[in-house]
């Protein structure tokens, strides 16, 4: 049986039957999504450790600061004189460790999302500037840059941490705002590119504003190296709080943090190495699953939005 | 090239004069550093009297240009934990780091280039995924985690290795105790570097020159070690030269978790003791270090490269 198309069967009948509906940006993005393992294993690793930390109370069997004085230092459940309801073993104070891994995960997605997201909008905006009004505040802006680059990012870190005292707070604004650097960079590029675009000259002769041409033109286009960023951004804090916490100088105790936990198991490395492995290997799931994401979205944010 | 060179010169003071700022004020964005200066059972009085002998009391902008032209010199103050000048205890201490980077940075070279190279080469062969897989993983381990593994694996459970500190306590040499610290700072530059290199190879050896000397006859190996390999070493130097700040930060971690007595750990200890003139002292020469790798990145780069070549 030969097929009939639209055009065949005479009087327009082609465009009722032939035009599929439209490809919405939503189906490109989920189509692309589907083909990609990067993209899917990032975004289901990153799915679990979220809701991992969102449900924390839900799904953790004990709370996280709650002593067995009678069973520490047990190992895991696999292993001799392993129990069964202490997954992944009790630690020096018999707190249950699975349980613990899981509300560590609150502080990492916290701390990575929130510092990233401060860093971030702090970067794109001294980067716009840079970029679109160029000259002085331009080469000021390049300055701070070179500056804050200067100074390896974890030492200043350090040294603020260090001198305002550790909280929640504190290190998100810290990270945050010692971050900003490379942001400002990759968004003053862009913006240096975009500038040069007929589309931005035609609506400067029409009359726009500079301010409506930054953010109705220019940020739309940066948006996509932005958000490549800042999901690489956040694998680099979540790595950089767990260094702040394994040095004491992170979220304070009693709140769990996966950085503070390997430090306790460091002392006991040699009789219960399962204090030390689990949280590390917690760090390096999240950490390449968001590796994964940011990696995926790079891909695919930047040639499409560049057709636009 | 000359005015080149020059004007990257110029460029590094403003820089610098921003880093002088931020490290004199890290120590004065709360509290009244003074205080943090002195025991607890100071009274009024002795609290005073270290205000004026510091140079407290007088107005923020003296005290800003005090601090510059006493660090020019040198004079970054005394550590009040032991009474010795700043300066002294980071100059101690800086070598050692020195010893961990430059190790490091070797074994990280040694190990990158070949990987890379044959990953490229290789392309998509077991080797090249076994070592994308891995480059990939490297990326997400948290590098004090690391360290920690391998105290595990090689000092606990193998034996083999000590697990922290140095020669010096027994007298021996220092290599015993150098490995694991810079087998973990060196990892992280494995990975960047290997993923770096195996890029850069696979452009070069698509390019339309190396094409044409294949054209010409040359001989695979030639073909690989004089045209291919300078042109894809080319952006490693600028990255190995970058990546100085990230070996700086990575090492003081690590100094910390091997107990290792370098500038790192003591940044680290010299910050929970809030003992400030360290930290200043140890701020700026790190910055001073970063700026002259840098620096070198930027004037060598023209050399490697002589399609950028400046007038």
């Amino acid at each position: 049986m030969t097929t009939t198309t639209g055009s065949e069967m005479g009087l327009g009948a082609d465009a009722v039957l032939n035009t599929k509906r439209r490809a919405t940006p939503t189906m490109i993005l989920f189509k692309r999504w589907r083909r990609s393992p990067v993209g899917i294993v990032g975004s289901v690793i990153v799915l679990i450790v979220v809701l991992t930390a969102v449900l924390a109370p839900f799904i953790a069997p004990y709370p996280p600061a709650e002593h067995h004085r009678k069973e520490r230092f047990r190992p895991p459940s696999w292993m001799d004189g392993g129990m069964p309801n202490y997954k992944l073993g009790t630690d020096q104070l018999g707190r249950d460790i699975l349980s613990r891994i899981i509300y560590g995960s609150r502080v990492s997605v916290f701390v990575g999302v929130a510092a990233a997201t401060i860093g971030g909008l702090l970067g794109a905006i001294l980067g716009l500037f840079a970029g679109y009004y160029g000259g002085l505040t331009d080469s000021f802006i390049s300055r701070l840059v070179d500056t804050f680059l200067s100074i390896p990012f974890i030492v200043l870190v350090l040294a603020i941490v260090g001198v305002l005292g550790p909280s929640l707070t504190t290190i998100i604004v810290v990270l945050g705002v010692t971050g900003w650097a490379s942001y400002a960079r990759v968004v003053r590029g862009e913006t240096l590119s975009v500038r040069a675009r007929e589309f931005v000259m035609a609506a400067r002769v029409v009359g726009c504003k500079k301010g409506s041409i930054m953010f109705r033109h220019v940020l739309p286009n940066a948006f996509a190296s932005i958000i490549a960023m800042a999901t690489l951004d956040v694998a680099a804090t979540i790595l950089a709080e767990s260094s702040l916490s394994y040095l004491g100088l992170g979220v304070q105790p009693p709140t769990v943090t996966w950085g503070s936990m390997i430090a306790d198991g460091r002392e006991y490395l040699s009789s219960a190495w399962w204090l030390a492995v689990f949280p590390g290997l917690a760090i390096m799931f999240t950490v390449l699953g968001v590796i994964f994401l940011g990696d995926w979205l790079r891909d695919v944010l930047d040639p499409r939005l560049k057709e636009n | 090239m000359i005015r080149y060179a020059l004007g990257r010169v110029l460029q590094m003071i403003p820089v610098l004069f921003l880093v002088s700022i931020i490290v004199f004020f890290v120590i004065r964005i709360k509290g009244d550093p003074v205080l943090m200066l002195v025991p607890d059972w100071y009274t009024q009085e002795q609290i005073d009297g270290v205000r004026k002998a510091y140079g407290f009391d007088k107005p923020v902008y003296v005290q800003y240009l005090q601090f510059v032209s006493r660090a020019v010199r040198g004079d970054f103050g005394r550590s009040f934990r032991n009474r010795q000048p700043a300066w002294d205890l980071v100059k101690a201490a800086l070598p050692r780091t020195a010893q961990l980077a430059f190790v490091a940075l070797l074994l990280g070279v040694v190990v990158s280039v070949p990987l890379g190279i044959v990953s490229a080469v290789k392309r998509n062969s077991p080797l090249d995924l076994l070592v994308t897989t891995i480059s990939v993983g490297g990326r997400a381990l948290p590098s004090f985690w690391l360290g920690i593994m391998l105290m595990l694996l090689f000092g606990v459970v193998l034996r083999w290795l000590p697990v922290s500190g140095t020669g010096a306590v027994k007298g021996e040499s220092d290599l015993k105790y150098l490995i694991l610290p810079a087998i973990a700072l060196a990892t992280g530059l494995v990975t960047t570097l290997t993923r770096l290199i195996r890029s850069s190879m696979l452009e070069v050896l698509g390019a339309e020159y190396i094409t044409m000397a294949r054209a010409k006859g040359l001989s695979e190996l030639t073909l690989l070690s004089r045209h291919a390999l300078r042109n894809a070493l080319i952006p490693v130097v600028t990255v190995l030269g970058l990546n100085i700040a990230w070996l700086l930060g990575g090492a003081v971690i690590i100094e910390q978790v091997f107990a290792w007595p370098g500038m790192g750990r003591l940044m680290v200890q010299a910050i929970y003791a809030r003992d400030n003139a360290i930290v200043q002292a140890g701020l700026v020469v790190s910055a001073v270090i970063i700026m002259i790798a840098n620096l070198s990145v930027d004037l060598l780069y023209p050399l490697l490269d002589p399609r950028i070549r400046h007038d």
